[in-house]
């Protein structure tokens, strides 16, 4: 019987060109961490030296800045503006071809072939955003055919967090910082009195195939000992938390909370919260022709719903304020998901804060709404 | 031990019928387990890497189902097989099972599996042919439980197909009724009153329209649409012969099995009569199956009735059409004031009787008032949503209500589930 490896290797500080290169042998396209604009942005990584060697980043409500670190870390930043939705559900989609005849119209599936990505730094956060993701596209009635391909074509290795931002919470969201399972490799940095290794844990046959092909040796006892201490010192800096306790009823009984209109004074509907959250999934669907006129397409692309257009049927928006739009938002992601998908939407990666220009702080926004419950005797 | 597994398949009616060589090699990735009453086997969202031969005792396969809690979808027991999210990735389960007695299975690692497969593509035809030997109904009996309660669905649930317009019908200044059949020469597909379909124009765009046709009548589609947007606008300009694109159809059907042998009450405003006309379509098709049926039809003016050449035919089939205009125009005798003034009016008995409301959301909340204070009990009154809609398949997100989509949940909705949301400013 064919078993998954648990055994872990030990791997040198420098073994990401190795793994790079046994990826593109495999046909891969690795896509990993790189400094773009300020930011570490996901992007085809070709060598080590395209990683954010020695680089982190500062956290806070509606604040990001890079800063340096005293060490060569290769993955010692914490989540950036972009998930790897991105990658797997695309802001701009081809949908249908569609070309004019004499008779109408012909149509056809776009018949795209997705390139095999390998996701190189997956935080567990973020895993557990794809398996949020997997459960809309994936578990029917209807399955989305683009995500499908590009999901079951990822090759994912996975880095265990050895930091946590001022605007994480996922160890309240129970998401992380250590990933449990779905993944083909994983990879704790663990940098400690001048050592630089990966502790790598094998998580799929082809990751075992994979890694394999590393420099390597098998881990001790005390190198595990060694990645857990960086995972508890990444708890340790948890910036936020959210307390979830009957969070959904909380919210559901909460519908016509004055704090939604408090939040709703500071919040300018931009969207920004949710083109940077890894789970939402919102998107509209356009008509596009070209000059011609005798060729159009049918696209997808990455919707949100603090516009306006989102919920216009004929006569009007069905949440014209900027007050129903947050509670849209806020009330789908932590209660109404559970009940469409039975998981949270929110994974607990804090981007949603940091991006938000004037900081608005959903774990905040949940701690006034059941402190106030609270005070009424809920 | 593999020797005792492969005597045990030989016994199961799953692979009974399995070459005795391929048995063997399968048998090797199998063991005997066992789960006591109450435990899960398998939990939505866990990866999963095995499948089981139930030998004793049955288990429920459930369904974690939006504000209902766990809903029991299937029993499997002896004899059934449990599980294929192993097969097919992300290889987690899309369900929960639970053993309602203890269990003996045998239980197969669907990496073990896969890589025989792979290694010998003519024993993977020979298992998966084991699961396509039964039907599709019987398979999602036996075997299929990752796929329960679904037609199977299109691959590409986005593409449209052609149709053409057969007629385009005047129905008011701004409203018109057009006929679509395939221009494959094709049957259109079926469907159920309360569904509606993806109308496409190329060039423009795409919208959801209701059906407003027979369901008895499988050669055209039958659609009731108002010029509002551009599409809509598009469509109603269409000539005979003019391409149109389809997708559907989509979303919940009116519960007419459940109105058998009972009174049923359509209460109609403008536009929202076009979903309810299929529903007369079956009544009439099938009378005797019905008590007494009451069609309370309200418009703003009596010009803009839909219709209403229908409504001799519709009594003639003992269907009691009651309608009323908001504001009387010069040579109308009927009634006026809004469609909830012909509720205490309509002959139907509260105990029997069983409600479809659709139009604008605020006429339907006090229809449901009207018929409440009548005496129809809450959970028998349903109404059909709308929302913006972009994909129809759950995907575009812009149909929530509440934790309703009203795309795959309704359109169609028994009233109580929405009630808590509806009452909701903006929500």
């Amino acid at each position: 019987m064919l078993h998954v490896s648990h055994v872990a290797r030990i791997a040198p500080g420098n073994c990401v060109d190795s793994l790079l290169h046994a990826l593109r042998q495999r046909g891969y396209m690795c896509i990993g961490p790189t400094l773009r604009d300020a930011a570490v942005v996901y992007d085809e990584i070709r060598s080590e030296r395209d990683l954010p060697i020695g680089w982190a980043d500062e956290q806070e409500g509606g604040s990001y800045r890079l800063k340096k670190r005293n060490d060569e870390a290769r993955f010692g930043y914490t989540a950036g503006p972009q998930s790897w939705k991105r990658y797997l559900f695309p802001p701009s989609t081809l949908l249908m071809k569609a070309k004019r005849t004499p008779d109408g119209f012909t149509a056809e599936a776009p018949g795209e072939k997705a390139t095999p990505h390998a996701f190189l730094g997956v935080r567990s956060c973020d895993l557990n955003a794809i398996a949020v993701q997997d459960r809309t596209f994936l578990t029917g009635p209807y399955v989305d055919p683009t995500y499908k391909a590009r999901r079951e074509a990822a090759f994912i290795v996975v880095v265990h967090c050895g930091q946590a931002a001022r605007t994480c919470f996922c160890v309240s969201m129970e998401t992380g910082p250590m990933a449990k399972a779905g993944y083909d490799l994983a990879l704790t940095e663990i940098l400690e009195d001048g050592r630089h290794e990966f502790l790598v844990e094998v998580g799929s046959p082809r990751g075992a195939e994979v890694a394999g092909e590393l420099p390597s040796q098998a881990a001790t006892e005390s190198d595990a000992r060694a990645a857990r201490r960086m995972v508890d010192r990444a708890v340790a800096q948890m910036g936020r938390a959210m307390d979830t306790t009957d969070l959904k009823e909380l919210l559901y009984r909460a519908l016509d909370h004055p704090r939604w209109g408090n939040v709703a004074a500071r919040c300018l509907s931009c969207a920004n919260c949710t083109l940077v959250c890894p789970t939402c999934f919102c998107s509209t669907v356009e008509e596009v022709t070209d000059l011609t006129g005798d060729h159009a397409e049918r696209r997808r692309r990455w919707d949100s719903c603090f516009t306006a257009a989102h919920s216009y049927i004929h006569g009007g928006s069905v949440r014209p304020t900027t007050l129903s739009r947050y509670r849209q938002w806020m009330t789908h992601k932590l209660a109404t998901w559970i009940d469409q998908f039975g998981t949270s939407g929110c994974v607990g990666c804090g981007r949603c804060i940091t991006w938000c220009p004037v900081g608005i702080d959903i774990t905040e926004e949940v701690r006034a709404i059941r402190e106030d419950n609270r005070g009424k005797g809920h | 031990m593999e020797k005792d597994i492969e005597a045990l398949l030989a016994e199961h009616p799953f692979f009974k019928d399995m070459s005795a060589p391929y048995r063997a090699l399968i048998a090797g990735c199998g063991k005997n387990v066992r789960f006591d009453a109450g435990q899960l086997i398998a939990k939505t969202g866990d990866v999963a890497n095995q499948f089981f031969a139930i030998r004793h005792g049955r288990a429920s396969i459930e369904l974690h189902a939006p504000e209902k809690g766990p809903l029991i979808l299937q029993t499997l027991e002896a004899g059934d097989i449990l599980g294929w999210s192993w097969l097919f990735p992300p290889y987690r389960w899309t369900f929960d099972a639970r053993a309602i007695e203890q269990i003996r299975a045998i239980s197969f690692d669907g990496e073990c599996l896969r890589g025989k497969c792979d290694r010998d593509p003519a024993m993977g035809y020979d298992f998966m042919s084991g699961s396509r030997r039964c039907s599709w109904t019987a398979c999602r009996r036996h075997a299929c439980s990752s796929w329960i309660c679904m037609e199977p669905p299109p691959i590409e649930p986005m593409l449209s197909a052609a149709f053409r317009v057969r007629k385009n019908r005047r129905e008011t200044a701004d409203t018109r009724t057009l006929e679509l059949v395939p221009r494959d020469e094709t049957e259109a597909p079926a469907w159920r009153p309360g569904q509606f379909m993806m109308l496409y124009v190329f060039g423009v765009g795409e919208i959801p329209i209701s059906i407003s046709g027979d369901p008895a009548q499988r050669e055209a589609i039958v659609h009731t649409v108002r010029a509002a947007g551009a599409v809509s606008r598009a469509i109603c300009e269409a000539k005979p012969g003019f391409a149109i694109g389809v997708r559907g159809p989509f979303g919940s059907a009116w519960p007419m099995g459940e109105c058998e042998g009972d009174d049923v009450v359509l209460v109609a405003g403008g536009i929202g009569l076009a979903p309810l006309r299929p529903v007369l379509y079956a009544i009439m098709a099938d009378r005797a199956r019905y008590r007494r049926v009451s069609l309370l039809i309200g418009a703003r003016t009596p010009d803009i009735l839909l219709y209403p050449r229908e409504f001799d035919r519709w009594r003639a089939r003992d269907i009691d059409v009651r309608v009323t205009v908001d504001a009387a125009a010069l040579g109308w005798e009927g009634s006026v004031g809004p469609v909830t003034t012909l509720v205490p009016r309509a002959d139907f008995e509260h105990s029997r009787a069983s409600a479809f409301i659709v139009g604008p959301e605020i006429m339907m909340k006090f229809a449901v008032q009207a018929l409440s204070d009548r005496g129809v009990p809450r959970e028998r009154l349903f109404v059909s949503m709308e929302r913006n809609m972009k994909c129809a398949i759950g995907f575009c997100g812009h149909c929530q209500l509440g934790p309703a989509f009203i795309c795959k949940d309704g359109p169609v909705f028994a009233y109580p589930r929405l009630e808590p949301w509806l009452v909701i400013r903006n929500i």
